[in-house]
């Protein structure tokens, strides 16, 4: 056990006891059936969203969205070591930091960024204009502050990868958006939710992460979890579709005020 | 006098009817645009900024420029920025990027590797520059072929984090920008302090060489704007030396050595670079005017020497460039 020991962490207590609520504070098990509080099944949670906060970074954004809260912040285009390539490569790296998630995350040990990377890449590269950037690499580092689903953290990931590569000034297709969205079995029948949350989320039937480009109105990259009617689907997908345009219209939102505290365009001068 | 027409919506544009009034006015604002024609670009209030994906108009009647693209028959932008428009040319100029370099461009940079007749320098690009062996002046002053000894001392002349001020000769096929050193005004950097600053604010000058004479330091300061957004705020130097002239000590090109500077130079140094980072900060376009006026005033004012107060700074920033800042 001694070699396992990390001299470069603080080490935790040997010994920890859990605190004890009193029953009522208790949150009700997350199940199946739970119904949404707080708001309609096809209303998401309000997003802040702010660029060019890191300032040795090209560009940067910050999310915060549900439960989720995002740094990302991108380098280039910059030179890249051979071997030469006639189009531009996207790195994309998905990081956690310790505190991200409950229980926390070994340091070094952890495997889940490394697909969240991947399929972030994915679902990323289509907005971009990587034939414009030879022997070039655009690298995009997103540190994720907080989290409560893989699939939640996808979708902001990718929102606020857009925003950080936007504000980089780097040529894209349109910006990106993503959006989940999760079919829940009720009692008596199936519900949609929008933007499902932790325990939606665990509860549900299946769901759906979409990456798309709303100015464009076409999509990058569709993810779906679980088994789900063609039916049902069709519908999941289509309100991710319509979901997406909010988000976008946030986005752009942010993109602009960014433009406008650098004193420029609209009510500047 | 040309008109806009409403473009129909196409199979990708049905999508985005949804879409808030913010991203679908521009063909609005490139009319009204129309109706003055005269003035445009006269102020920046009247321009607006679009994101990526935004149609700006159609392609059938503009042609796309910088920051477009075409898909079907609209021209969209690829960058966040504002809408310039030349005649029949529509571009977006990004609200902030890495350095699009041009032919004939003052650029500064800093060397980062010694390879086979050439040097790659760090110039704030996209891509590394080159300054090959044959585009720089060596020692002597003579014009002539360089040999193998030559290429043999490259690291004597410059080594690797060495900062030089050199011209875009010409481009590579990848958009690598290709430099030369072939004048007096040109080469290696000492005596100084480099600064970064966004490269959209550095315009293209008549000169980007400026003295501020005394009694900014015993022998004035000076300032070279690199286009690419490196600043270099350098002790002072005679008249004919800036220029090249008689007396113009050429072996002393590649002198790695700084001068003795006096205190009351460092001073002015550090004074000039604090006011330029002041106004880079404000997002205001740097000229030689703008910093010799900051710097008079600064004068005028009897200010101690040290970093300025955040009133100093706003007053600065109100009597000089006219605008107000609160923190």
């Amino acid at each position: 056990m001694a070699t396992a020991f990390d001299r470069r962490r603080i080490p935790a207590p040997e010994v920890s006891i859990p605190p004890i609520y009193d029953d009522a504070e208790l949150e009700p098990e997350a199940g199946p059936s739970t119904k949404r509080v707080g708001r309609a099944n096809d209303e998401a949670r309000p997003i802040f969203l702010k660029t060019g906060l890191i300032s040795q970074a090209n560009g940067s954004g910050y999310i915060e969205s549900g439960g989720v809260k995002i740094a990302c912040s991108v380098y280039g285009p910059r030179p890249k070591a051979p071997p030469y390539t006639p189009q531009g490569t996207l790195n994309l790296e998905v990081k956690f930091a310790p505190f991200a998630s409950d229980p926390r995350r070994a340091p070094l040990r952890d495997t889940e960024p490394i697909s969240l990377s991947q399929l972030l890449t994915q679902s990323l590269t289509p907005t971009i204009q990587l034939h414009l950037f030879p022997k070039s690499s655009i690298d995009v580092y997103l540190l994720v502050l907080e989290s409560d689903t893989p699939t939640n953290v996808l979708s902001a990931g990718l929102t606020v990868a857009s925003a950080a590569i936007a504000d980089a000034g780097i040529a894209m297709y349109a910006l990106g958006t993503g959006s989940v969205v999760a079919l829940a079995q009720s009692t008596d029948k199936q519900e949609v939710l929008l933007d499902p949350e932790q325990g939606e989320e665990g509860g549900a039937e299946g769901k759906v992460l979409l990456g798309s480009m709303p100015a464009l109105g076409k999509i990058t990259n569709i993810l779906l979890e679980g088994s789900v009617g063609v039916e049902q689907a069709v519908e999941m997908i289509e309100k991710a579709v319509s979901a997406s345009r909010d988000t976008h219209t946030v986005l752009a939102q942010s993109l602009i005020e960014g433009a406008q505290e650098r004193g420029i365009g609209g009510e500047a001068e | 006098m040309f008109t806009i027409k409403n473009i129909p919506p196409s199979s990708t544009q049905s999508f985005s009817d949804d879409i808030p009034s913010t991203h679908r006015r521009r063909p609005a604002e490139l009319e009204a645009m129309d109706l003055d024609e005269d003035e445009f670009g006269a102020g920046p209030s009247r321009r607006n900024i679009v994101t990526p994906g935004e149609m700006i108009t159609s392609s059938k009647e503009y042609m796309r420029g910088h920051g477009t693209y075409v898909e079907e028959t609209n021209v969209i932008s690829s960058v966040t920025g504002t809408i310039e428009r030349v005649n029949k040319l529509i571009s977006v100029k990004p609200v902030r990027s890495k350095y699009v370099p041009e032919v004939g461009d003052l650029v500064i940079g800093r060397i980062v590797e010694v390879g086979p007749q050439r040097w790659r320098v760090d110039a704030n690009g996209r891509q590394d520059a080159v300054l090959m062996l044959s585009s720089v002046n060596l020692p002597g002053g003579v014009q002539r072929r360089k040999i193998e000894s030559d290429a043999l001392k490259m690291r004597e002349f410059l080594a690797e984090g060495n900062l030089l001020v050199a011209e875009v000769q010409a481009f590579f096929g990848d958009g690598a920008m290709s430099l030369h050193t072939r004048s007096l005004k040109y080469g290696k950097l000492r005596n100084g302090q480099l600064l970064t600053v966004p490269p959209q604010l550095i315009r293209r000058l008549k000169s980007h060489f400026h003295h501020i004479p005394p009694p900014c330091g015993p022998t004035g300061v000076d300032v070279i704007l690199g286009l690419n957004g490196y600043v270099w705020v350098s002790n002072g130097t005679s008249q004919e030396k800036r220029e090249g002239g008689e007396g113009f000590d050429s072996e002393g090109v590649y002198s790695d050595k700084n001068d003795d500077i006096p205190p009351e130079g460092r001073q002015a140094i550090s004074t000039v670079s604090n006011l330029i980072r002041l106004l880079a900060v404000q997002g205001i376009p740097l000229t030689d005017t703008l910093i010799e006026e900051s710097f008079n005033w600064l004068n005028q004012n009897q200010l101690p020497p040290g970093p300025l107060t955040q009133p100093d700074k706003e007053r600065m920033l109100a009597e000089v460039v006219g605008i107000e800042v609160s923190a």
